[in-house]
């Protein structure tokens, strides 16, 4: 499908912008349709155009970080939405429900309005056949970005049930995103006689070059997890897995400097609680589960687990922000640099080094090595904040009442524990929480860096 | 998922010197009461926390009654109406924290009290807010762990007379007229730095 992005956007300086892109996107929604050889219902072929719309006006629509006191960084956002079941999506408690999600996952104020979809039915929603596809006995649809976390769960759970079936949905903005995507899930395929199939599918935005962009682009989680919800209702599956490791699906501020969702959350457990009941209300299938398998766990216990047989591919994975883009030099072979300085590059390392695969580590390429004896201090920033991060974690896990002082150093772990909750993760998640970040200030222990041993010092008493 | 976490790396007014003196091994009187004056000149500038007195109804009648979804339900409204304000964030915050851990001693404060209980709260987020931003702009080099500036922070924030500030604040919501109390420590002169090895920002 391809889609417009229309409506109005007024910075917090109060200047409004009209947002005009006929044309503006493009989702190659019929790939889910021609996989299962089934059509996508009305209500689904609407999330899907709703969470694109939203993506392309969220990321045409820019945000300001001059103003010291962070006020530039909500914005008003009034897209017009043209959906095919205008009654349903206006009603107060779906509208509400939408809008309460964007607000949580971008920041912002949204006020969406629904219009009737004048165009014609895509190609998704039309062709259908005698036979259905759906995957047999257990299966699952998992998201699939081609990181590390996302092979890693899968690798496990694959390796852990002989009869699961997975759907692996992979949604890209480039080529080269989706070329990673394609060799990894192509290469579990094969390792599991045929239990996985990848579904890849395209979603970007065009004519789009030139044009100012957010680059924050917080609704990316509403378009991922749509994706895989329709896939899901679609492939009539039960259950959506997202493989993020705890510490990455939570995303802890890194300290009292950060605020909302200046930490994204994509992948956090009230965004997939939000999502859950978004779809509920849809009422298209039997309903569908959104869990977190991994969420108790870190990215290194995450790779100590990684089944043998799978191990080699590990470091194809990549978890670097900014690798498929253009910002980073290219290889000679073709390939480009990681960063390194992100937080997602860090967070590799870190779990590299602290599960045994500290040659692996050292194979990589990296722009800037921050674990390095000499590095700027622009390029360790991230380092430093996470640093900061783990020093308060230590403490706070060492303190007598642990998950009260976790939520005095951390007040936002209260929404992650409610999301757990509405998931079904039982009653004992604070402790496991607890336990997940107690290993994971360990586990920056483990890792032998100048910068680290400095931060962190020794180990108080 | 880490895509592209923000950090904001400008610091507002006043805060900078905070984090000078405090990097610079300044004594902690000095230090608390330029944080103070910071986060007067910043309650002004950034026009207060929009919603505190509706986010500190819903606080006392959470706290009273136990009822955390009404808490709930008001603060993401407030947070919403107030276009998600960084004040306001960091003060819903707090009181959702003092909702979880001190729930049990709370029915029998007035709701003055409880009113005065989430202000300054708010009022210790905000500066810790604004403290930690100067730690990766400016004292990253000034201590030996980052455990030991966290801990000198902590002093910062406990120096600063937090109730002063509270009720001012209770007094002038959106920041209009809000006032520092006054300084309990004068200047330090810079006789004390003769002969003495001066530590700079990183």
């Amino acid at each position: 499908m391809t889609g417009d992005a229309i409506g109005s956007w007024r910075s917090p300086g109060g200047l409004e912008f009209r947002v005009s892109a006929p044309q503006a996107y493009r989702l190659d929604d019929a790939t889910i349709a021609a996989t299962f050889r089934a059509q996508l219902p009305e209500r689904v072929a609407d999330l899907l155009a709703i969470a694109m719309e939203v993506y392309a006006f969220d990321r045409l629509s820019t945000r300001s970080s001059r103003d010291p006191f962070g006020r530039g960084w909500c914005r008003e956002l009034s897209p017009v939405l043209a959906v095919r079941d205008v009654d349903f999506w206006s009603s107060s408690e779906v509208a509400g429900t939408i809008t309460g999600l964007l607000d949580w996952l971008t920041d912002d104020y949204w006020e969406p309005c629904f219009v009737p979809f004048r165009g014609g039915r895509s190609l998704a929603e039309t062709q259908g056949t005698l036979f259905s596809l759906r995957p047999g006995g257990t299966a699952a649809v998992a998201c699939f970005s081609g990181g590390l976390d996302s092979f890693g769960g899968t690798a496990i759970d694959l390796g852990e049930h002989d009869d699961l079936e997975l759907v692996l949905v992979g949604a890209s903005g480039t080529g080269r995103a989706r070329s990673l995507q394609r060799r990894l899930a192509e290469a579990l395929r094969e390792r599991t006689a045929n239990r996985v199939q990848p579904l890849l599918i395209t979603a970007n935005l065009v004519h789009a070059k030139g044009r100012r962009q957010d680059r924050q682009h917080r609704s990316r989680g509403l378009l991922f997890l749509s994706l895989a919800a329709a896939t899901a209702l679609v492939a009539d599956v039960g259950e959506v897995r997202v493989y993020e490791n705890g510490i990455g699906a939570v995303n802890l501020a890194y300290g009292r400097g950060q605020v909302g969702a200046h930490m994204s959350r994509s992948a956090h457990p009230k965004t997939l609680a939000a999502m859950q009941h978004l779809v509920d209300l849809m009422d298209v299938s039997s309903g569908i589960r959104f869990t977190l398998p991994r969420v108790f766990d870190t990215k290194a216990s995450i790779v100590r687990r990684i089944p043998d047989q799978f191990a080699d591919l590990i470091g194809t994975t990549m978890s670097c922000d900014t690798w498929s883009s253009n910002r980073q030099p290219r290889l000679a072979e073709g390939e480009r640099y990681r960063c390194g300085c992100c937080s997602s590059c860090v967070l590799r390392r870190q779990a590299l080094r602290t599960s045994g695969l500290a040659e692996l580590d050292g194979r990589e390429r990296y722009r800037a090595d921050v674990l390095a004896a000499e590095v700027s201090d622009e390029d360790a920033f991230a380092l430093r904040l996470m640093l900061g991060q783990v020093a308060a974690l230590e403490a706070a896990t060492r303190a007598n009442e642990p998950w009260e002082a976790m939520i005095t150093a951390f007040p936002q772990l209260v929404d992650a524990r409610d999301g757990l909750l509405v998931l079904g993760d039982g009653p004992d998640v604070e402790d496991r929480l607890v336990g997940l970040y107690r290993r994971y200030a360990q586990e920056w222990r483990q890792v032998q860096a100048p910068m680290v041993e400095r931060y962190l010092g020794q180990v108080a008493a | 998922m880490a895509d592209g976490d923000f950090y904001s790396r400008n610091l507002a007014p006043k805060w900078r010197k905070v984090g000078n003196t405090l990097g610079g091994g300044q004594d902690l009187g000095v230090v608390c009461g330029l944080a103070s004056e910071a986060f007067a000149e910043s309650m002004r500038l950034s026009r207060g926390v929009p919603g505190l007195r509706e986010l500190c109804h819903a606080f006392a009648a959470a706290a009273r009654d136990g009822d955390r979804n009404a808490w709930l339900a008001t603060s993401e409204q407030v947070r919403r109406d107030a276009r998600h304000h960084p004040n306001t964030e960091i003060t819903a915050m707090a009181g959702q924290a003092l909702l979880e851990t001190d729930a049990g001693k709370r029915p029998g404060l007035s709701d003055g009290e409880l009113h005065e209980t989430l202000a300054r709260a708010s009022v210790d987020g905000i500066a810790q807010h604004h403290l930690a931003r100067c730690r990766q702009s400016q004292l990253a080099a000034a201590f030996a762990t980052v455990g030991e500036l966290q801990a000198r922070e902590r002093d910062v924030i406990s120096g600063i007379d937090t109730m002063a500030l509270a009720r001012e604040l209770l007094r002038h919501e959106d920041g209009q007229g809000f006032r520092a109390p006054a300084r309990r420590t004068a200047s330090a002169g810079t006789e004390h730095l003769i002969g003495r090895t001066l530590r700079g920002p990183s």
